[in-house]
């Protein structure tokens, strides 16, 4: 166009003022324009910028590492810096627009980088990449923020997964750390999430998180134990062996269940607490039943009986000692010697299949009153010869005077008896007295007496055999035997003379028949004597004899 | 010494003639003599070993009972031996005459060889009577080896038929080998 207007002005000399700004200045203003446009854009299209604290900054770099949520990049870090106390790290990252509604104040980072831990091995894609900081948005849409603590690790769970926390608590946490899986008849349900020591309680407490539906699993009858590592048990039934996952084998777990005599129970509110216990046998030892309280005093050692032994009656486990301690006793019974150790039993009904409900207890307690009257009596009993361990046994023994109802501090009495070793140790110290009264010094003096005795005696018979010796060296007695034999066959041959084969044995029998012929003679002229003294000289006028009459004569 | 013989003399005078006018004694035997028999001594033996009369028995002189059951003892009839060995003696000569299963034998040896048996025998009635009757009773055991194999009690009676001892002897003799004979039987169904 300038030039069209040039051409025009040489033919027709037209003299203009150049007082116009030129129109080419419209360039870079247009170019302004734009330049401030872009940057009002940039400005106010920006992402929000965020500071996230850490413990520390390792893996961190300004103006490299990235923001992922999902590993989608949404943002940068724009700088690392110490926080004002100096013991941790302020990281400054500008994320992506329209990221805003994903900060939450529910939203985690966390920092990810290579780990090998008892989870696993994660972030080995980071060797390559470099570290880079994890986020996850929170549910939490309203409560907007843009200030974050961030996170040492990975948390377990992942942020809106659906399921329960529940609470654990423990004596000990061995082998459980956080990670650890939580196993229901060994199919993983969740992870322990946090683990804490409650100093005021002295007990490990434990974040646990079941996912759903397992979640339903957990009802107020519900267990937990420790089901890390092995377990070994022989029963009867021979030796069982329990093993866990391979995960729960090496880096521990917790398992849980309601117990078989159970019902399954009701479901919990989230944040429940429960006890955990060290293994699943201690569950049916050590649960809390409904029970009644009994005090026995034992005469015997209760070294070796523990809080929480078990009580058995004929072998079967019905409640569980609960305190042993002098404090327990009266303290005008501490002043006096022999004082008994009192020990406090706990007799649990449910443990025998009785419902565990008050009327099972005040039923059992009335029984074992009875009881008392028919002769139960509490005893030592060695559990386990290893270890030294007792239990108190509950049976019958001949009811004597200690057989009734007494009562200790409003608490029922039952009386005891001493165990069997017991017994045996006292008979054997009774022994020992009998044998330490034994007059053993006169006793030994009385032998050394006799020995001197016998000494004596010896030599007497020494000398009595010598005068024997002389005796039977002698001809005369050597003959003896010679004329004894001798002597045995004269009389022999004399003793056969009197043989009933021999002459005189007949004449001699025939002489008796004689002397007996001889009486019977004689006995009428007794008898004729007898009835008249006189008939040896004045003859009797005795007529003929009868005669015995012939059938063939008769008259 | 003229006086001491006439003296002598009275007194026999006068004993004398106190003794006139009495009965003689007669002797009787209850077995007549054996007649000549050899015995097999292979034989089992019978041993007729004890002979036992009741008390009333056991004097020389014979008994009469009458009916009333009294026994009168005679003064005028004696037997020639002993009772039991007359008794014992009848009973083995008839049976080693009559038989030749066993031999019999009085008096009892304890080595007898072979089978052996015994026999206890206790006699309790062994007279006549006025009423014509000849009694033997009483009872008797078989014995072998010690034990009692059989015993048995025994009433044997026979009719008179002739007056006087010496038939009333006959027939008890007769009664005896009865007796014999039945011991005999006995001892063959027992063995």
């Amino acid at each position: 166009m300038q030039s069209q207007s040039a051409q025009s002005q040489d033919n027709q000399a037209l003299i203009s003022s150049h007082r116009q700004v030129s129109k080419v200045w419209f360039i870079p203003f247009i170019a302004l324009a734009i330049g401030l446009w872009m940057v009002g854009d940039s400005y106010f299209n920006r992402g929000p910028l965020i500071t996230i604290e850490f413990a520390d900054a390792e893996g961190l770099e300004a103006g490299k590492t990235r923001v992922k949520t999902l590993n989608v990049d949404i943002g940068l870090v724009t700088s690392v810096s110490l926080n004002p106390n100096r013991d941790g790290v302020v990281v400054i990252a500008r994320l992506n627009p329209h990221t805003e509604s994903l900060l939450t104040s529910e939203s985690l980072f966390w920092v990810v980088k290579p780990r090998i831990g008892s989870g696993g091995i994660s972030g080995l894609s980071t060797l390559m990449s470099g570290s880079y900081i994890e986020f996850v948005s929170g549910d939490g849409h309203d409560d907007v923020s843009d200030h974050f603590i961030g996170l040492e690790q990975e948390p377990i769970t992942a942020l809106g997964v659906p399921g329960i926390r529940i609470n654990l608590k423990g004596d000990q946490g061995k082998s459980v750390s956080v990670g650890d899986p939580v196993t229901y008849r060994g199919f993983d349900v969740g992870r322990i999430e946090q683990s804490d020591f409650d100093i005021e309680q002295r007990v490990v407490k434990y974040q646990v998180f079941i996912r759903a539906p397992y979640s339903n699993l957990v009802t107020d009858n519900t267990y937990f134990w420790n089901s890390s590592g092995v377990s070994f048990e022989a029963s009867a039934q021979g030796i069982s062996v329990n093993l866990g996952s391979i995960e729960s084998l090496i880096s521990g777990g917790i398992t849980f269940d309601v117990p078989d005599d159970l019902p399954l129970g009701n479901k919990i509110s989230a944040g429940t607490e429960f006890n955990l216990y060290p293994n699943k046998s201690s569950v049916y030892e050590q649960r809390k039943y409904q029970s009644q309280e009994f005090m026995v005093f034992f005469e015997d050692s209760v070294r070796g009986l523990s809080v929480g032994a078990p009580i058995e009656y004929r072998g079967i486990r019905i409640g569980t000692v609960t305190e042993i301690s002098l404090a327990l006793a009266d303290k005008k019974q501490i002043e006096t010697a022999g004082l008994r150790i009192p020990v406090l039993l706990r007799i649990e009904p449910a443990r025998i299949g009785m419902p565990d409900q008050p009327a099972s207890v005040s039923k059992v307690k009335a029984q074992i009153e009875t009881w008392i009257e028919q002769g139960l009596k509490a005893t030592l009993k060695t559990g386990s010869l290893l270890t030294g361990s007792l239990f108190v046994d509950l049976d019958f023994y001949p009811i004597d005077k200690l057989s009734k109802t007494e009562v200790f501090n409003q608490i029922n009495i039952i009386p005891s008896v001493s165990g069997s070793l017991a017994q045996i140790e006292q008979k054997v110290f009774a022994i020992l007295d009998k044998f330490e009264q034994l007059p053993i010094d006169v006793t030994v003096e009385n032998i050394n007496k006799m020995l001197v005795s016998a000494n004596s005696a010896m030599a007497t018979m020494d000398q009595t055999v010598e005068q024997l010796k002389f005796i039977l060296a002698n001809k005369d007695t050597q003959a003896l035997p010679a004329t004894l034999a001798q002597t045995l066959k004269q009389l022999n041959t004399v003793m056969q003379g009197y043989d009933s084969d021999s002459a005189l044995y007949g004449e001699m029998t025939q002489t008796m028949s004689q002397l007996q012929l001889m009486i019977r003679q004689v006995q009428p002229l007794i008898k004729e004597l007898n009835n008249k003294p006189n008939s040896l000289i004045f003859e009797t006028q005795a007529g003929a004899d009868p005669e015995p009459k012939g059938l063939n004569n008769e008259d | 010494m003229k006086t001491r013989v006439a003296f002598f003399v009275a007194v026999v005078a006068l004993l004398t003639a106190c003794s006139s006018g009495k009965p003689n004694i007669n002797y009787y035997q209850l077995s007549p003599a054996p007649t000549t028999q050899q015995v097999d001594l292979n034989l089992p033996t019978l041993f007729f070993e004890t002979i036992s009369l009741v008390d009333y028995l056991k004097q020389t002189n014979l008994i009469l009972a009458n009916d009333s059951g009294q026994l009168y003892v005679t003064r005028y009839h004696v037997w020639a031996e002993p009772l039991e060995q007359a008794i014992a003696r009848s009973m083995v000569n008839h049976l080693n005459q009559s038989q030749q299963k066993f031999r019999a034998q009085h008096q009892f040896k304890s080595s007898c060889g072979g089978q052996c048996y015994r026999v206890k025998l206790l006699v309790e009635q062994f007279y006549p009577t006025e009423s014509n009757q000849v009694i033997f009773a009483g009872k008797y055991q078989l014995i072998k080896d010690g034990k009692v194999i059989a015993q048995q009690d025994f009433n044997l009676q026979q009719t008179l038929k002739q007056d006087g001892y010496g038939a009333a002897v006959s027939s008890l003799h007769q009664l005896t080998i009865q007796l014999a004979s039945q011991i005999a039987q006995r001892l063959a169904t027992v063995e």
